[in-house]
């Protein structure tokens, strides 16, 4: 016998989640356009990213939460398999609904034993409209949940900080905010970048000065949001 | 590789020995700034009157930003272990109770670590650059932490084994000539890449144990740390590995093994991306594949543990990057065992009912075809002449 001993090895799965905020508030001024066109323009990067990394294997997953929440990709899909369909707006911002929901795939089964920590990111244009608390320290007694690398994006500036600062859970980071839908790509494609790859622990650096410009308000580019 | 001929079990029976390789690779995924965390350790001990058994240890120094001197911790752990195990085999002589030495050794081991690891610290304070490397972490509060590892330990004599494990990673045996086994229980807190750890307190009471008598015929014996495990896709992962293993081992020799296990962790850690270690210990002659007793055969995985309370440690394991670590010193080389007689006969068995298998497809497969063939049609009717004129 020549060939190595056991079965096949592979990389370990790196399961992502978007949590794509479809209240109704995101109907306005073409937020929802910009999202939804942001999620197709990033979707190769993070195809790239998966790619590049020899030992993670980053397996997508979306949740629109508005009036409730549910899964709009439920399957963990490669990002180069994903055909994205658009996200509609509607309803009001139940935040604990979408974290309940990504907390339920986080237990122990289905989370395989050799997975790498989960990452997550929130996009959000406005402040939660149910008990997110609770749904938030729920997650974050599954071990699964304490593991995950979460990363949140603010569209305007009417945004719940506080609530993103807390999904972040680290102190260190700040929810980055697009002001119109050019940042929002650019926020969309570090903050995915930035999870998955901390989450299988590359090294990740801070987000480009660009983006750090959109953090503030004296910025030369038109802010539509 | 370590070589351990035991005493004869009877005039006519042949005398068994243990082989033990190991080998470790840095994980492809850690820092350029961090080392391979893993480490192994094996010896030898020879009792009076010929008997000899080997101990073998891995350990899997924690990953986490905090964990500056898992490395240390790894280190310190196998070698503690290895040689207060064999120390004690030697105080207790050639009968000693094997799973009762380790649970004693294991208690004490807890203790001497965490002296070894206290004074290490006294004499090196943490620097500047591993309090920046450790994000911050109050390394000062509890410096054991620091160290924090996992271990697993055996002892293998004759056909007799015992295994202690603290933390994740994976102890497989071979048993009766065939079977697979994770002979040690699980631990429910081990999930989500959170470990129990030499570091905790309490960790004396965190090992699981498990014993396998003279007459489960244990052949193989494989301690990993979890980086191997984790760079496989299947859940059941460990039961071709340990077919493989003993097939090569029966077929090759242990020493072909010995040559080829620094290249397959080489693989794990370079998909995996963690730090990859194993210590295999063969036995010759390998046992032949027996009817085992009832409740040996292919058991179930052991129910997870138990009534231990200690806390869990996070050890969230972002692999860092690390240089490699030497691994224990080569051990001399060992000449390639000729395959047994006994084993070239069982191939031999198994090579005829193979064939008579395969036969007996292939008359079914030739049956069927046959009786399902189309019918022939049916000739064309022709009409019966009839002489005019006749009549019945």
């Amino acid at each position: 016998m020549t060939m190595r001993p056991g079965a096949q090895l592979a990389r370990r799965p790196l399961h992502f989640f978007l949590l794509a905020d479809c209240s109704g508030s995101m109907a306005s001024a073409g937020k929802m356009v910009a999202l939804n066109n942001a999620v197709r323009e990033v979707l190769p990067h993070l195809a790239e990213t998966s790619t590049r990394n020899p030992h993670a294997q980053v397996l997508v997953r979306a949740i629109r939460f508005g009036t409730g929440a549910s899964w709009h990709v439920q399957t963990p899909t490669e990002a180069d398999d994903l055909a994205w369909t658009d996200l509609r707006a509607g309803g009001y911002t139940d935040l604990g609904a979408a974290i309940d929901l990504m907390a339920g795939a986080l237990t122990v089964p289905p989370m395989e034993e050799r997975a790498l920590a989960p990452a997550a990111v929130l996009v959000s244009d406005g402040m939660p409209t149910d008990e997110y608390d609770e749904a938030l320290a729920n997650l974050l007694e599954l071990p699964w949940g304490q593991r995950s690398i979460r990363m949140a994006i603010a569209i305007g500036h009417d945004a719940d900080y506080d609530t993103l600062n807390r999904f972040i859970g680290d102190p260190a980071l700040s929810p980055i905010t697009a002001a119109n839908p050019e940042q929002l790509v650019l926020a969309l494609r570090w903050a995915t970048t930035h999870v998955a790859r901390a989450a299988s622990v590359v090294p990740v650096g801070p987000p480009p000065a660009q983006l750090a410009a959109a953090w503030t308000t004296a910025t030369n580019e038109e802010a539509v949001w | 590789m370590n070589g351990s001929p035991a005493g004869p079990r009877s005039s006519t029976m042949p005398a068994l020995s243990w082989l033990v390789c190991s080998a470790t690779a840095r994980g492809r995924a850690h820092r350029d700034d961090v080392p391979n965390q893993d480490a192994v350790a094996s010896t030898e001990v020879e009792l009076p009157g010929g008997v000899r058994l080997q101990v073998a240890a891995v350990s899997d120094g924690h990953g986490g930003r905090r964990y500056v001197r898992s490395a240390y911790g790894s280190r310190c752990a196998v070698d503690l272990a290895v040689e207060t195990v064999a120390a004690a085999c030697l105080r207790e002589g050639p009968g000693a109770d094997l799973g009762a030495v380790l649970r004693r050794q294991m208690r004490e081991l807890v203790f001497g670590w965490r002296r070894e690891v206290q004074a290490h610290h006294e004499e090196n304070p943490f620097s500047a650059e591993e309090v920046t490397r450790s994000g911050g972490a109050d390394l000062r509060r509890d410096p054991v932490i620091a160290y924090g590892a996992t271990l697993l330990v055996t002892i293998a004599r004759g056909g007799e084994v015992a295994l202690a494990q603290l933390g994740d990673g994976d102890a497989l045996v071979r048993t009766h000539g065939s079977l697979p086994s994770h002979p040690v229980p699980g631990d429910d807190r081990l999930v989500a890449g959170e470990t129990t750890s030499l570091c905790l307190p309490g960790a004396e009471n965190d090992f699981r144990y498990a014993t396998m008598a003279g007459g489960d015929e244990v052949d193989l014996v494989i301690l990993a740390t979890d980086g191997y495990g984790n760079s496989f896709a299947a859940d059941d992962w460990w039961r071709s590995v340990v077919h493989d293993l003993a097939t090569m081992a029966a077929t090759s020799g242990a020493a072909a093994l010995a040559e080829r296990l620094p290249g397959w962790l080489e693989e794990s850690a370079t998909i995996g991306g963690d730090d990859v270690t194993a210590a295999v210990l063969v036995r010759t002659p390998m046992a032949e594949p027996s009817v085992a007793p009832p409740g040996a055969a292919a058991p179930p995985e052991p129910p997870g543990s138990t009534s231990i309370t200690a806390p869990l440690l996070l050890a969230s394991r972002p692999a860092a990057a690390k240089p490699a670590q030497p691994t224990s010193p080569a051990p001399p080389p060992v000449q390639p065992q000729p395959v047994p007689p006994a084993a070239l006969a069982t191939n031999r068995r198994r090579l005829v009912w193979l064939a008579l298998v395969l036969a007996l497809v292939a008359v079914a497969v030739v049956v069927f075809l046959v009786a399902h063939r189309a019918p022939p049609k049916p000739a064309p009717h022709k009409p019966v002449p009839v002489v005019s004129g006749a009549t019945s």
